[in-house]
């Protein structure tokens, strides 16, 4: 078993160092110009003085929100973190599940020392892949906002133009540089941040990574519900927080919408181009075809009934 | 190209006339003048061919310099025409990147196509079109949607652009771009770096999506145009990648992992099953039916092989048809009978190991090495059959079977009896399968013979000369002479297509995964996994052929086809069986000489090639493989094409089809040398029936 299960490589070090942590650097480095500089300045949008859409009251700042982000942030980080490790865990330590692991992973063998045992290489592989997802979205979600500059609901109680002035007297004078403004520039500033709504996209991204991962991973044959309740729970919270931030005026429908979309679209991509559903690496390809055999001509057939069947049944 | 150049330079298609609504604000928006735009079209139009292509030619290159030394995947073969040598790194870069720059000038064309018909405004239409609204029959306070072409700004250049904006031209292109490119990614880069792939296709992703949303924040067009342009360039992506070059996997990918097929019991339970209590019991209508589920199943498997299901799919109708036209022409020495034979010689132990007779005898004489080849298979065979037994089971079939077979009245003696002994064999195969072997120890054989038969392999054929001498299950010979009912006949028929079709994807599957499946005849079925996937296309041949002459009905015509079905070797007692009307009685010393006598082709094509060869590739087994796999898959080919042509079938081509099966013949016997190989030898098959597959595509 031993010696069936271990693989010797030497380049899965320099490659994971080499490759995956440039990469992840990269990302992270470009996640936090995005987010925490004035590197990339956003697109100023021009907008109509008596545009209905964007007077909505202001709601206040983002921490008097009913999900502030800091909190949101967090539980989207770490949850399926959390459940992560501790599903490889038990997996891990129940003995049941543990063979199934075992064959489907190897432990790797690097040099003299080191010894990567499956537990160790699953729990990298989905929490880096997940993290990297993480930072991805939010790059694509800042991207996107800086970009179009889409204009928050709340824009024009923020802005505070001049009603009397020349430029918005009339209905359809579109107003393309925004220094008619006379509100806080800092306010208007984050006003301008609108268009893929970034919470809506960061739960949505960890709830249906988090899902596809309780679906593919745990199999419990004792309790039938707790799987659809955890993961519908998860998706189900993902959603409320989308739905709040149109609530709230802090977003259009359509931002949060595209929040949504790019969200489950990398968190698909990733579980099922990348970590191949979360299965073992060597046991994907066959598992895969397994199924799609087994179950198929038997499925699609009409059941007929069968003395063979029943042949077989009775003995 | 030429009409692209028409629709995106010229004027001479005019968009449609839309009509506006007066100072409408969503139409009203500032102008952005061509060249003060983010990305101008020209740019977008280069960057979005060069990015994809340079990154495939890249990779590509990088695949090419390391798959000598990783090994990857095996270079596609490289390709000598006239003094150009094409190697297949050439090959790859050209096709997928022809695909893009094909697939790029589609997306455009279609878009422009689209912009002109709609017709619909862009967000700066009023602002460049300047509307007169005091013009004569225009009151924007009666009616404000404007219909006429009121439009009184000069730059008429921009009120074109602003009439052409439905489907935004810069979404369509950088989402074609980027979801083809992605899916190259996603096919290409292997999975050991986790994190190289995702980053290349975000990054991809995330540009085709900015200059997308450029062009709404520029009020070049609305959101929902650039909407609905990353949808209908996703869709042409995805559509090329996925059929035009199979997901970029390479025409004989090594890399693809051996497709384990399937556990051949399910599907051929299953039909028999159908077989009987469906298609027997009832009438041609729920055969028909039956017939239309199972026509529905292919799918799945044909996934796997890439472009299979269109071949596959025309291949079953028109076998299907064949059927029926047979029908017509039903006569006691029609074709037909024939074609039924065949089909049930897949999974027919009597008729195999009659086969298996056949053919030992036909080697023995001409091949002195064969006896001592032979012997290995028997041991082995035996050996497999060291399972648990139950005996009731295999009673109770037989008693089963006997039922079936006295309400099965309306078949032809000769039909019936081939049935029977069809049902019977592929029956015991199954339980065998299921519980082990049957327990008497006159069955053994049979389900030994059974299986193989089952698996359409007729390696054992060598050693099958032993099973020939074993006494056959007493339910044979209750089979009576019944009159012929055109009725039966056609739902007989039907089920043969069927079965035909299904059995044939069955025991490709079966071929393929059978380390996996079969443990139990591992040891008898190993050396035979070559061949069996050359015995079942060999064996599809014939059957079209067959429908084929019964089409053309040209007594010229058939003897050649006949004579072929008798070279594919497995087919060989069916071909006999109206000499023989009692096929299931042990087959005559005397049939395999006949055989061998009575095709002339056949006759010149095994003595000398087939032992030749057969002794040339004991010594060298690589090359025996090679040219093993390579021909293994002719006889595919050979189907299609006479399925294609069967209409007019010229005689020549049967002589083609002739000589490969010949060589098909040839090829088993080196089958038995490669036990060894199993494993890469499935690997080539699939390689090769991919290869084929992807060049008939391109062709």
């Amino acid at each position: 078993m031993a010696s069936n299960n271990t693989l010797r490589s030497y380049s899965i070090i320099p490659c994971f160092i080499f490759v995956e942590l440039v990469i992840m650097s990269g990302t992270v480095l470009l996640a936090y110009y995005m987010e925490c500089t004035d590197l990339f300045s956003v697109h100023v949008q021009g907008f109509f003085c008596n545009d209905a859409e964007l007077m909505k009251p202001y709601p206040g700042t983002e921490e008097s929100s009913f999900v502030p982000p800091l909190i949101l942030y967090c539980v989207v980080a770490a949850a399926p973190t959390a459940v992560i490790f501790i599903g490889e865990v038990s997996m891990y330590v129940m003995k049941s599940t543990r063979e199934a692991l075992l064959a489907q992973e190897k432990t790797i063998v690097t040099g003299d020392c080191c010894y990567l045992n499956p537990l160790v290489r699953r729990i990298v592989r989905f929490i880096g892949v997940f993290a990297f997802g993480l930072f991805a979205t939010d790059i694509f979600v800042n991207a996107g906002q800086v970009v179009t500059g889409g204009l928050s609901p709340y824009f024009l109680s923020v802005c505070k133009p001049n009603y009397t002035g020349t430029e918005c007297r009339f209905n359809h004078q579109f107003i393309i540089n925004g220094n008619i403004c006379t509100g806080s520039p800092i306010m208007v500033e984050s006003a301008r941040h609108s268009f893929p709504s970034k919470d809506a996209s960061l739960s949505v991204y960890s709830a249906v990574y988090l899902t596809m991962y309780i679906t593919s991973t745990i199999k419990t044959k004792s309790s039938r519900l707790a799987k659809p309740v955890l993961c519908l729970g998860t998706l189900c919270s993902a959603f409320l927080t989308g739905l709040n931030r149109v609530s709230e005026y802090r977003n259009h429908c359509s931002d949060v919408v595209a929040g949504f979309i790019l969200g489950s679209s990398i968190a698909l991509f990733l579980g099922l181009c990348v970590v191949n559903n979360f299965k073992g690496v060597h046991s994907a390809a066959a598992k895969q075809k397994t199924e799609e055999y087994r179950g198929l001509p038997l499925m699609t057939f009409p059941r007929v009934e069968s003395p063979l069947e029943t042949l077989s049944a009775q003995q | 190209m030429v009409s692209l150049y028409f629709l995106e330079l010229t004027d001479v298609v005019q968009p449609a006339q839309v009509g506006f609504r007066c100072h409408d604000r969503e139409l009203s928006l500032p102008y952005v003048d061509g060249g003060d735009e983010l990305i101008p079209l020209l740019m977008l139009l280069s960057l979005a061919f060069a990015g994809p292509a340079a990154s495939i030619m890249v990779v590509e290159g990088v695949i090419y310099c390391l798959q000598s030394r990783l090994k990857l995947r095996r270079a596609e073969e490289s390709i000598n025409a006239g003094g150009c040598n094409f190697n297949s790194f050439l090959r790859r870069t050209v096709r997928f990147v022809g695909v893009h720059v094909f697939g790029l000038c589609a997306t455009a064309l279609v878009t422009d196509v689209i912009q002109l018909s709609t017709g619909y405004h862009a967000p700066f239409f009023l602002t460049v079109c300047k509307p007169n609204y005091t013009q004569a029959g225009v009151s924007c306070d009666k009616n404000p949607y404007v219909t006429k072409d009121i439009c009184s700004g000069h730059d008429q250049h921009a009120i074109m652009a602003a009439r052409k904006t439905f489907p935004s031209q810069h979404a369509t292109l950088s989402a074609f771009a980027a979801v083809y490119v992605s899916m190259y990614f996603n096919s290409t880069i292997s999975d050991s770096t986790k994190l190289l792939k995702p980053v290349l296709v975000f990054a991809f992703a995330i540009s085709a999506a900015l200059s997308g949303l450029t062009q709404v924040t520029q009020h070049r067009s609305h959101p929902i145009d650039v909407y609905v342009g990353f949808l209908i360039g996703a869709f042409v992506a995805t559509y090329l990648a996925v059929h035009a070059v199979a997901n970029f996997k390479s025409s004989d990918d090594n890399t693809q992992p051996p497709t384990p097929p399937p556990p051949k019991e399910d599907p051929l339970r299953a039909l028999t099953e159908r077989g009987h209590e469906s298609v027997y019991n009832k009438g041609p209508a729920s055969a028909s039916e039956s017939n239309d589920e199972i026509a529905a199943v292919p799918p799945p498997i044909d996934r796997l092989e890439g472009l299979g299901p269109l071949q596959r799919e025309k291949a079953s109708m028109g076998s299907l048809k064949r059927a029926s036209v047979d029908v017509e022409l039903l006569a006691p020495r029609s074709p037909m009978g024939k074609e039924n034979m065949l089909t049930f010689s897949h999974t027919l132990p009597r008729a195999s190991m009659s086969i298996d007779g056949v053919l030992g005898a036909n080697e023995r004489p001409e091949d002195p090495v064969q006896p001592v080849q032979s012997v290995q298979p028997v041991q082995r065979r035996l050996k497999a059959v060291q399972v648990p037994v139950d005996p009731m089971r295999s009673q109770q079939l037989v008693s089963e079977w006997k039922q079936k077979s006295m309400e099965m009245r309306g078949l032809s003696a000769r039909d019936e009896a081939e049935r029977d002994a069809s049902e019977d064999g592929s029956d015991v195969g199954f339980v065998g399968t299921d519980d082990g072997g049957s327990q008497a120890p006159i069955y053994q054989p049979v389900v030994q013979s059974g299986r193989s038969a089952s698996g359409q392999n007729p390696t054992p054929a060598q050693g099958g000369a032993k099973a020939v001498a074993t006494p056959r299950p007493p339910q044979i010979p209750e089979a009576g002479p019944p009159p012929v009912s055109p009725k039966s006949a056609l739902t007989r028929a039907k089920w043969l297509a069927i079965r035909e079709k299904t059995s044939g994807d069955g025991s490709a599957r079966a071929a393929a995964n059978q380390p996996r499946l079969m443990q139990v005849i591992a040891m008898s079925k190993q050396q035979g996994l070559l061949p069996s996937s050359s015995g079942e296309k060999s064996s599809e041949t014939p059957s079209t052929c067959s429908g084929a002459s019964s089409k053309t009905n040209s007594p010229h015509y058939r003897p050649a086809c006949e004579q072929q079905r008798e070279g594919s070797g497995i087919v060989t007692v069916d071909a006999h069986a109206p000499h023989h009307p009692v096929v299931q009685a042990l087959p005559p010393p005397q049939a395999p000489s006949l055989t061998g006598n009575g095709n002339p082709w056949e006759l010149a094509g095994s003595p000398n090639g087939g032992n030749s060869r057969y002794t040339y590739d004991l010594n060298s087994l690589d090359r025996g493989d090679a040219v093993a796999h390579n021909s293994s898959f002719r006889p595919r080919r050979s189907t299609s094409r006479c399925a294609t042509i069967s209409p007019a079938l010229p005689p020549s081509h049967s002589q083609e089809d002739m000589s490969v099966e010949a060589k098909i013949d040839m090829r088993r016997k080196t089958a038995l040398v490669l036990l060894d190989r199993e494993i890469r030898n499935q690997s080539d098959q699939e390689n090769y029936y991919k290869s084929l597959q992807g060049r008939r595509f391109r062709d």
